[in-house]
């Protein structure tokens, strides 16, 4: 343990608490990044965040520019009502990202891998227009220090962890159109 | 000389009071990826070569160095004439607000336009285009509406008489031209009678029209366009009421039919919705060749120009390269035995100091700009300074020196 907080390095400070918009955060964040190797986003409720300063078809214009291999977790949008015009958005662009529902997923995580190693958002909030607004927080990572370490496990969970879990399933829709 | 007789130009080995970058003092300057700048001039030449005038933008987020960027064009018009034909006028659209009268609506950025434009170049292009041989022997007035292009005649006949009857000869004052030029009301006991006009400007039309009949008359007499650099144009965005009107007035400037006046947009804002509210219609982003999908090739993003740690590292080094007297330098390493320690172009920077800040600052896509860059920098030299004098000992920013105050960056 650190004596004060004048000893605390730049690589130690990894971690901060986000008390509200962590989504525009991360975002723009994302919308501003260079080299973006990957981006994960697992939300059990995505909206299309119409109200919000970046949209979803933001997102999804960037991912498709600059080509970023995405993957999407959420639950399927046949059961929940609110998520069907952002899973109708995904599937516009099923080249760069595949989409996966899971109806028991709670965790609420955000990923972007980019130069120079990435950061990620862990909170409360939905993807939707209403958690951006209600009480939420969040803590955002930073890929330094152990923060990598961190960035690097829960970009794992995203692409490997929670698709093998139990309840997970590639969204049918995509396999019916192959390799579009 | 002692630290503590030293101010920071001295400790610093500055050719200037402070550690900072003048946009339009240092407007030759541009650093970073050269790709960008390559990109965004090859835009605006070949602007000319197609539209005849530049009709495109920059975006980046605050900070990316935007104005800094408009001076740099309008600098490039003055060394590179024969590539850009082109008098080039500044100006800030922001504050735009519809709640407060005299800010809203396109009379208030045609007023902006006029006020860049100035007295001065007015006349000087009345001026010049009386002395031209074709016209020194007749009716002034007559002959300028001949140039003109664009509304109707009562409108191309009412300029020409403010234009030859207000701003070729020193005395007579303007107020009232340029009331009329700007489409105000006028005042108790003012009139326009003898003023010579037949139309006041009630539309934003007229307005766009008066603006490219200027256009004309500069293209006639300098053989050069008018572009209009207009900085904070995120302020369009606050736009709600007089959408329509100033939509109708960009589709004006960005049609084909007007070769003599240009814009340059800087905006901030995030992609992919990277143009301001007003010009994201189809009419207007297909005159200036470009669609939704490639807006970027109009409206060239200034993200790129620092976009990798090394373009940190290069930027760094090319801003003290430019700001640091190399003999000062010198001669202060020789005086306080720093040899080894930093370098004449670096001072008061060492190698590790510099590598540091290139790190931390790429970290975050917030902090890679221009102006957190030398920001950064002159927040360290400062901190140098102040301790250095108080210990009357030269104190160079190595990592460890800077590594407790860019903790919080």
């Amino acid at each position: 343990m650190r004596e004060n907080e004048f000893s605390i390095t730049w690589e130690e400070k990894f971690a901060e608490i986000v008390y509200e918009g962590g989504h525009t955060i991360f975002f723009e964040r994302f919308l501003l990044a260079t080299a973006i190797k990957s981006l994960v986003i697992i939300s059990p409720w995505i909206s299309t965040l119409s109200e919000e300063n970046i949209r979803l078809e933001d997102i999804v214009l960037t991912i498709k520019k600059h080509n970023v291999p995405t993957t999407v977790i959420m639950r399927n949008p046949e059961r929940e009502q609110l998520n069907i015009k952002a899973a109708k958005l995904f599937r516009q662009c099923r080249r760069n990202i595949d989409l996966y529902f899971n109806n028991e997923l709670h965790a609420k995580v955000y990923v972007c891998r980019c130069a120079p190693f990435g950061f990620a958002l862990l909170g409360s909030a939905n993807l939707s227009g209403r958690a951006t607004r209600a009480h939420e927080i969040g803590i955002m990572i930073e890929g330094k220090g152990y923060g990598r370490e961190i960035v690097e496990e829960l970009d794992l969970l995203g692409k490997e962890d929670l698709l093998n879990r139990a309840g997970t399933y590639q969204d049918p829709e995509s396999k019916k159109i192959g390799f579009l | 000389m002692q630290v503590k007789e030293m101010d920071l130009k001295d400790y610093c080995c500055l050719n200037r009071a402070r550690l900072r970058v003048d946009p339009e003092a240092d407007a030759s300057w541009f650093f970073g990826n050269r790709r960008v700048e390559n990109e965004l001039l090859s835009r605006v030449h070949n602007d000319f070569n197609i539209r005849g005038v530049p009709k495109c933008g920059i975006v980046g987020r605050y900070g990316y160095g935007k104005t800094h960027t408009l001076y740099h064009i309008k600098q490039k018009f003055k060394a590179e004439p024969d590539k850009f034909p082109a008098v080039s006028f500044i100006f800030h659209i922001a504050p735009y607000d519809e709640g407060t009268p005299g800010l809203s609506g396109w009379e208030y950025i045609h007023g902006k336009m006029l006020n860049a434009m100035g007295d001065i170049f007015i006349r000087s292009i009345v001026r010049e285009f009386d002395k031209l041989p074709e016209t020194r022997t007749k009716d002034l007035a007559d002959e300028m509406v001949k140039v003109f292009k664009f509304g109707d005649e009562n409108l191309k006949k009412s300029l020409a008489n403010i234009l030859s009857g207000y701003f070729l000869r020193e005395g007579r004052p303007t107020l009232v031209a340029w009331k009329w030029l700007r489409g105000a009301k006028l005042g108790k006991g003012e009139s326009f009678q003898d003023t010579g006009v037949t139309k006041t400007l009630d539309t934003a039309e007229d307005m766009v029209n008066i603006i490219c009949n200027l256009g004309n008359l500069t293209r006639k007499v300098l053989a050069k366009s008018i572009v209009f650099l207009m900085d904070e144009a995120q302020a369009l965005d606050e736009i709600k009421k007089r959408l329509v009107e100033i939509q109708n007035a960009f589709l004006r400037l960005a049609d084909d039919e007007n070769e003599d006046i240009g814009f340059i947009i800087a905006y901030t804002g995030t992609p992919p919705a990277s143009v301001p509210k007003p010009i994201q219609r189809d009419d207007i982003l297909t005159r200036l060749g470009v669609s939704k999908r490639n807006i970027e090739d109009a409206f060239i993003n200034l993200k790129g120009v620092i976009n990798t740690q090394d373009d940190i590292r290069d930027f760094i080094s090319k801003i003290l390269d430019g700001i640091i007297v190399e003999k000062k330098a010198q001669k202060l390493i020789a005086d306080f035995n720093l040899s080894g320690q930093v370098q004449p172009k670096e001072i008061p920077f060492t190698k590790d100091a510099i590598d540091r800040i290139a790190e931390v600052l790429f970290q975050d896509e917030h902090t890679r700009n221009a102006r957190m860059i030398i920001e950064t920098l002159a927040k360290l030299a400062a901190t140098a300074y102040r301790q250095g004098k108080e210990t009357n000992k030269y104190i160079p920013i190595n990592k460890d020196f800077a590594d407790p105050l860019l903790r919080n960056i």
